[in-house]
């Protein structure tokens, strides 16, 4: 009779102690895909803040092709070293290497420019590379699940 | 400390006199689910927050132990701060991590329905092993069923960032205005097992 009457807590104790060696394995498991966030900074000179129409196109693809293509209309105010910063997100990725093909369409005076971009980017850790391997470890994401990749266009 | 004797008083009264009608001591582990947008994200579509419960009631103090799996754009939101120090801003980490809640209240059973009202410090644990530092404070309300060995019952947290900010929505809920307990309450649906 005690036995049956302690089992439920043993059970809740087994279960507690493996819960709490493997919550990283847990977090793992629930959030297993991997984010890409662009961040583009394009010189303030090149589009004025007050006109929505600019913005950016980012295509990523892998060693297959196509994967998925954002626009970033999004953006910051003009930063301390004169840039405007455009957003695009990739979430739900699988582990893979992609590349980043970055397009900035500007709407400057009136008109639209030419569109012109990098297909170039800083990684978290600031080396210039033009593939990322997800997931990518960095000093800002021991998991390497989530990583900013930086585009500078001037 | 003399305010705190009479509330004291009363709670171990309570706790000692309520009939078993109103009571259980018990086990329990469960399950829950948050709408994802509570996690700040804007996406619609967005896939729930998943939480995992221990509780245990004896009488009508009832203690439990939540952990809420939170994705890495709220740990970040919620672990970057403006040093006032320097005024610098000072950039969390962008990490699933999970918000964990010990909770200590009060849980009334009237079969087959039950209601709960808990307060308690949160403790954050990021992936990679870490813990983060700043303890935040929450509160939860529960109602729900109760039939023998399962129950499903919903709940509604309310997290503030420190013991003073909840002080402060309790003055201000005590002169009329809930909003600072109500507003932005996470509400959980919660799957329970009974032992």
């Amino acid at each position: 009779m005690k036995t049956r009457k302690l089992l439920p807590l043993i059970i809740l104790t087994v279960a507690a102690v493996l819960a709490l060696s493997s919550c990283d394995a847990i977090l793992d498991a629930i959030f297993a895909s991997n984010q890409i966030t662009v961040d583009v900074a394009v010189f303030g000179t090149l589009q004025q803040p007050s006109n929505p129409g600019s913005y950016v196109s980012v295509v990523l693809s892998n060693t297959s092709g196509y994967v998925a293509s954002e626009n970033g209309y999004s953006r910051s105010s003009i930063d301390g070293f004169g840039y405007v910063h455009f957003y695009v997100t990739f979430p739900k990725l699988e582990d893979d290497t992609y590349f980043l093909s970055v397009l900035y369409h500007g709407y400057l005076g009136g008109i639209w420019a030419s569109p012109f971009g990098s297909t170039y980017f800083y990684d978290p850790d600031g080396y210039l590379t033009n593939n990322c391997t997800m997931p990518f470890p960095s000093s800002y994401d021991s998991t390497g699940r989530s990583a900013t990749f930086n585009v500078e266009i001037y | 400390m003399k305010k705190l004797l009479i509330p004291l008083a009363v709670a171990l009264l309570l706790v000692l006199a309520v009939p078993a009608a109103f009571a259980e001591t018990e086990w329990e582990l469960g399950v829950g689910l948050t709408p994802g947008w509570i996690g700040g994200n804007t996406d619609p579509n967005a896939d729930p927050l998943l939480n995992f419960h221990v509780g245990y009631s004896w009488n009508i103090v009832y203690l439990s132990w939540d952990a809420y799996a939170m994705p890495d754009y709220w740990t970040y939101a919620n672990t970057t701060y403006v040093d006032p120090g320097t005024g610098y801003e000072v950039f969390g980490y962008l990490v699933p991590s999970f918000l964990n809640l010990f909770d200590v209240g009060i849980k009334i059973v009237l079969k087959p329905f039950i209601g709960y009202a808990e307060v308690g410090p949160n403790f954050l644990y990021l992936r990679g092993g870490q813990s983060y530092g700043k303890v935040g404070v929450n509160i939860r309300l529960g109602a729900g069923v109760k039939f023998g060995w399962w129950g499903i019952n919903l709940s509604g947290t309310q997290v503030f960032a420190s013991w003073n900010d909840m002080r402060g929505a309790f003055h201000e809920a005590g002169n009329g205005d809930w909003s600072y307990i109500t507003q932005g309450m996470a509400p959980t649906l919660n799957f329970t097992l009974y032992f």
